[in-house]
């Protein structure tokens, strides 16, 4: 992945007259002019210049941390703008709040699904709408409405459903109808696809080109180059809140937009040398376990993770990924079945134990589960083994000191100093202290859930390396990601779970994409 | 123009001072206004409280009096505060210390052992009725705020039941008492006055308590339990233990505070052996934010008040009641101007300006 | 016979006194549903009773003071409006010290009001209904009675089958979400939790013009507690929460009763008995509702939009 850098000058240069070209044939829905969005920390958009035509879609590209979801948030009226100008269908427009936005006919679906769990599917959508017998509820109209409009995109919901029942796909098809419903000229969409199945990512694409066909234009949220250039017409790019670019997207690839995208050569290709896998660290029996509701989540899970290799668990979230993360960490109830951890039957000990034992963990939710917020980063650094700091029952303060301007140094997390609670650090600061932690006391096995979720490209690279030297060290990881490339990058070997099971284990090298893919979804293999 | 609110990353440390002093001071106004509508000049209202509570031998010993209890309700309410979790029931744990000690000075003999023994029923009995709310919170999560407050109806009311019935003393005439107690059910007094050796006791206790939260690891568990649940559980901290231990400290401190009110001051099982201490605790321990050592010094404030206000009411016939109303408005303004402390406010010129 | 006599006229004592409590537990469920926890009941009910005492002491119009009641409720949470939803403080903070503010004020400003007659409000025949086998007593209430039935399937027809409902349930449930449908998240919350004022402060005076009829020191004695453990009963609907206030009421009126009766049961020992069988209804509750959604996701916490930082 090298390309030479007058190559990127002269595609800059190119994009500025193509869309010079465009605005001939093309009517401009919407300009935005000079955005500046400043949060206390950082300036999030730094006057962004953004346009789209009518009818198109139109992909917003950037790393995470870029400024892409800063922008739709102002252009939807849910950030005032510290500076800038927003024309929307012919007229300067002025947000107040979301409900603004969506008057003038402007729909987002949130990365993050603005769903209201305890409500059917049908309520959902006609949130906040006034139905002709308002303010009584028209479900009769509503309903003929909806149902038309899922027929026109082949968009199926089942109306009645509470969302709380739903797959996170049929929860995104709610999310556009729910904007489809208020007659929207102007969809934006924010990483849909992270979410979806390769087969639902597929068919989203196809409901996405109909909606262009029928006049409606898109815009699409994304950090994966390949999906930006499969569905757009055109595609801007947005690095450290600004603007670096726009580009016809039949006239550009893959490199040119990852080089523009990041600012400088990219080297995604981490190597990973082929080891032989050695003795079984864990070995997961038959397990079973709830979720937090009470219902099913592992329905029977086996699964050996061995030494020296790192088992990529691919699958969509909500599939039990999080209650395995639990069960192995100790802090989920295993209702049938046994965890071996090294020959020992660790299935009832506690999470002190298995902490002693020497399993590790990077978990989902860093700030809900990995840390305590009003706590010192210091303090969050022995965290889960605060008890060996302790004399006769008092902490030992010298030696917690010493010990987080260790890792602190070690694993290059910014902070002021580590006195200061942990919640002021960045995502990705956040991400290094709790690797710091869970890699400082010498584990055997390390439950990598997401690890990379967030992180901009060098937090991305660094937390990479550092697994892939980790299993090197002949270390066994279980490495959770929805992230597919990120699988097929780091794994030795591929697990796939699908409704608390696991549909699938692959060699690295008998995997494809294609095969992983139907097993997501719930498909079968033939043989 | 355009006011922006945003989130401070850093507050100024002077802040922390500004806004405890400033709400007071408020207060202070407010409570004042109240006394003009009733007819009653403050100024001469505070100067009878500062009179009272500095001027003499006795108001001066009675403001530690005073405090003690309430240093102790204090801790009672911060230490389980610091765990996340409202003991808004101090008030009733200290009536249930109140009544075991009682039971034991009017019941108990051979003497040596009683005034011991007095110590470890109030404790004990605190203990107990603390347990339950948190046991409902650990086992079913029941909502401890509303537990806990409504045990001290029961508790206030057991206690008025046995000092109308089955303790009712036999030389009280028709009061709501008990008999007095003995000599060596009665903790030693100094100085000729009501100070007696509980006010020392409950200054250690809360040093004491200060070097359990700050320095041992339990009290590191439980500023994680604290702070995040889930991330006390992940750490391999059994949330439910924090939250009964946490209770019963708080509750054994309350229930020390009844035996000591009804064997230092009282001297006897009554209906009332408190005027709210239990939740004068609740702004104490808030103004403190858990801290025990500013326990001490917010239990100052409002012991001072407690000499005050009944100074205020044997002079001007105000009601006690006036002191709920400075508590509330104290918290009130802190919390309120604590919303400074977490946002930063900037009027400006909407749009351009950076 | 005369059990069925004591029986009709122990319901028609029950639902007297259960007024006062369903107002409260109306009103809490309307700024609960909201997301917006007001544990200063207690306080605001204290403060429409005596207002509500007050007014009618000093006009003699009994409805003047059920009103005063009902905007003294306001008044007090317009407090925790402002604060909970405008400056985003700790609702149970921000509710406990409304308790001490209510109860604080009323024991201040109410102290010439102890032993005196106010003008109560009188019950009201119900021609028809009361001429049938015991309507006499249950049919023969006070107009505050009846709009408390009254308001029942009006707070569950507003919340289920309107749009006005839809909002209030998704505030509370999630307010972003709402907030992303155009929906005025914190506008919404600050008028429940006014409306819930309200009608506790109707509860209040009710409680000190038509059932009690005197003004004393902390009248409320607990209730404001009651209401709270009963909006959990009542599972945030309207038309269980009748049931549950009405239950209580005979609480109320049986622990009296049964003084009277003479079983040799100490007054002071039966006035313990609705505080623990709150905590027991709460816990049969608790355990029931478990598996069920129960309270609204948000209940007690702020919502900010700009939260990012």
């Amino acid at each position: 992945m090298r390309f030479g850098g007058s190559n990127l000058v002269s595609s800059e240069l190119n994009s500025e007259n193509k869309t010079e070209d465009n605005k001939m044939e093309n009517k401009k829905i919407l300009e935005m002019k000079g955005i500046t969005k400043i949060f206390p920390r950082v300036v999030a958009n730094d006057k962004v210049d953004f346009e789209v035509n009518a009818g198109e879609i139109h992909g917003l590209l950037g790393e995470n941390g870029a400024g892409k979801t800063t922008l739709m948030s102002i252009l939807y009226g849910l950030y005032r703008p510290d500076g800038g100008e927003i024309i929307f269908d012919g007229g300067k427009v002025e947000f107040h709040s979301p409900g603004d936005a969506i008057k003038a006919g402007i729909g987002m679906v949130h990365q993050h699904f603005m769903l209201v769990n305890k409500m059917t599917a049908l309520n959902n959508i006609l949130l906040g709408y006034r139905t002709p017998k308002d303010p009584l509820m028209d479900y009769e109209w509503a309903r003929k409405r909806v149902e038309k409009l899922s027929k026109t995109y082949g968009i199926e919901v089942d109306f009645d459903e509470q969302v709380i029942n739903m797959s996170v796909g049929e929860q995104q098809r709610v999310e556009i109808l729910k904007a489809l419903f208020r007659d929207v000229k102007l969809l934006i969409l924010d990483e849909p696809t992270s979410v979806l199945t390769p087969i639902e990512t597929e068919k989203l694409f196809k409901a996405l080109r109909r909606m262009s066909e029928e006049g409606l234009t898109v815009i699409f949220i994304t950090h994966k180059l390949k999906e930006a250039l499969e569905v757009t017409d055109r595609i801007t790019v947005l690095r450290r809140g600004k603007n670096v670019g726009t580009l016809i997207t039949k006239d550009t690839n893959e490199k040119d937009l990852a080089r523009l995208m990041v600012g400088r050569e990219v080297e995604i290709v981490i190597e990973k040398k082929k080891k032989e896998s050695g003795e079984p660290v864990l070995r997961i029996e038959e397990i079973y376990a709830k979720n937090d509701r009470g219902l099913p989540a592992l329905k029977g899970i086996n699964l050996t993770v061995k030494r020296g290799e790192i088992l990529g668990m691919a699958g969509v979230s909500g599939n039990g990924q999080k209650e395995l993360e639990e069960v192995i960490v100790g802090t989920r109830k295993v209702e049938k079945g046994r965890l071996i951890f090294n020959g020992e039957d660790i299935t009832d000990y506690g999470v002190g134990r298995r902490v002693a034992l020497g399993i590790s963990c990077i978990p989902e939710d860093r700030i809900e589960t990995g840390m305590a917020p009003s706590l010192t980063v210091e303090e969050n650094l022995i965290l889960r083994d605060y008890v060996k700091f302790t004399k006769n029952g008092f902490m030992d303060f010298e030696i917690i000191e010493k010990h987080a301007e260790k890792l602190i140094d070690e694993f290059g997390i910014k902070t002021p100093s580590p006195k200061v609670a942990a919640r002021t650090l960045s995502g990705g600061n956040i991400q290094r202290l709790i690797i710091a932690r869970e890699l400082s006391r010498n584990p055997v096995l390390l439950v990598a859930s997401q690890p990379t979720r967030g992180l901009d490209i060098a937090g991305i690279e660094y937390v990479r390396k550092r697994l892939i030297s980790f299993a090197e060290e002949g270390k066994a990881v279980l490495l959770i990601s929805e992230d597919l490339e990120e699988i097929m990058q780091l794994s030795d070997r591929i697990a796939v779970i699908y409704e608390g099971k696991i549909r699938g284990i692959f060699d690295r090298e008998e995997a494809d994409l294609e095969k992983i893919g139907i097993l997501m979804s719930g498909g079968f293999l033939e043989n | 123009m355009r006011i922006k609110v945003e989130k401070r990353l850093e507050t100024p440390k002077i802040v922390y001072i500004i806004i405890p002093v400033a709400s007071i001071l408020t207060s202070l106004l407010f409570v004042g206004v109240l006394l003009l509508a009733i007819g009653v000049n403050p100024l001469e209202a505070y100067g009878v409280m500062l009179s009272r509570a500095f001027g003499t031998k006795f108001g001066f010993t009675e403001l530690f009096v005073k405090t003690a209890p309430i240093i102790l309700t204090g801790l009672a309410v911060s230490i389980p505060l610091r765990a996340g979790l409202w003991n808004i029931g101090a008030e009733g744990q200290l009536y249930m210390g109140a009544f075991a000690a009682s039971f034991v000075a009017l019941y108990f003999y051979p003497p040596i052992i009683v005034l011991p023994l007095m110590v470890l029923f109030g404790l004990l009995a605190g203990m107990a009725w603390a347990s339950i709310p948190g046991f409902l919170k650990a086992k079913f999560d029941l909502n401890e705020i509303i537990s806990t407050l409504l045990l001290n109806y029961v508790a206030i009311y057991w206690v008025e039941y046995l000092v109308y019935g089955p303790m009712r003393g036999k030389e009280v005439y028709n009061f709501p008492y008990s008999d007095l107690f003995n000599d060596y059910a009665i903790l030693p007094r100094f100085f000729g006055t009501r100070f007696h050796v509980g006010v020392i006791i409950s200054f250690l206790i809360a040093i004491a308590i200060y070097i359990l939260i700050t320095k041992t690891s339990y009290g590191f568990a439980v500023k994680i339990v604290g702070s995040n649940p889930k991330a006390a559980e992940f750490a391999g901290i059994s949330r439910k233990k924090i939250i009964v231990s946490a209770m019963l400290i708080g509750g054994a401190i309350a229930g020390f505070a009844g035996m000591m009110e009804v064997s230092g001051l009282h001297l006897r099982l009554r209906a009332a052996v408190s005027p709210g201490y239990g939740y004068t605790g609740i702004p104490v321990a808030l103004l403190a934010r858990g801290n025990p050592l500013f326990v001490i010094v917010a239990a100052f404030l409002f012991g001072l008040l407690y000499v005050g206000g009944s100074a205020m009411q044997t002079t001007f016939g105000i009601p006690v009641a006036i002191v709920d109303v400075f508590q509330a408005l104290v918290v009130l303004f802190i919390i309120g101007g604590d919303f400074f402390t977490r946002y930063s406010i900037s009027f400006g010129e909407k749009g351009e300006k950076r | 016979m005369i059990e069925a006599e004591f029986l009709a006229s122990l319901i028609a004592a029950s639902m007297r006194a259960g007024t006062p409590l369903l107002f409260a537990t109306l009103g809490e469920i309307i700024a609960e549903r909201s997301g917006v926890l007001n544990l200063g009941l207690e306080g605001v009910m204290v403060s429409g009773a005596m207002t509500g005492f007050y007014i009618s002491l000093v006009t003699g119009n009994p409805w003047l003071g059920v009103l005063a009641g009902g905007i003294a409720g306001l008044l007090l949470a317009l407090i925790h409006a402002f604060f909970t939803v405008s400056l985003k403080v700790d609702q149970a903070v921000t509710g406990l010290m409304l308790v001490l503010l209510g109860l604080g004020l009323t024991g201040f400003l109410g102290r010439d009001l102890v032993g005196q007659v106010a003008t109560y409000i009188q019950p009201i025949n119900i021609p028809i209904l009361s001429s049938i086998p015991y309507g006499n007593a249950i049919f023969n209430q006070d107009p505050v009675v009846y709009v408390g039935i009254f308001l029942v399937p009006l707070l569950w027809f507003l919340m289920n089958k309107t749009r006005y409902g839809m909002e209030l349930f998704a505030v509370g449930e999630n307010p972003e979400a709402a907030d992303t449908m155009g929906i005025p998240v914190d506008r919404i919350r600050f008028l429940a939790v006014l409306i819930g004022g309200f009608l506790a402060g109707i509860g209040g005076a009710h409680l000190s013009l038509a059932y009690a009829k005197v003004w004393t020191d902390g009248l409320t004695a607990g209730r404001g507690w009651i209401c709270l453990a009963l909006v959990i009963f009542s599972g945030w609907m309207p038309q269980r929460a009748i049931f549950g206030a009405y239950l209580f009421g005979g609480l109320d009126v049986l622990s009296f009763k049964l003084q009277a009766v003479g079983l040799g049961v100490s007054y002071h020992f039966m006035r313990m008995i609705p505080y623990i069988f709150t905590i027991l209804v709460l816990l049969f509750s608790v355990i029931r509702e478990r598996e069920k959604f129960g309270a609204p996701s948000a209940l007690g916490k702020p919502y900010i939009r700009e939260q990012k930082f």
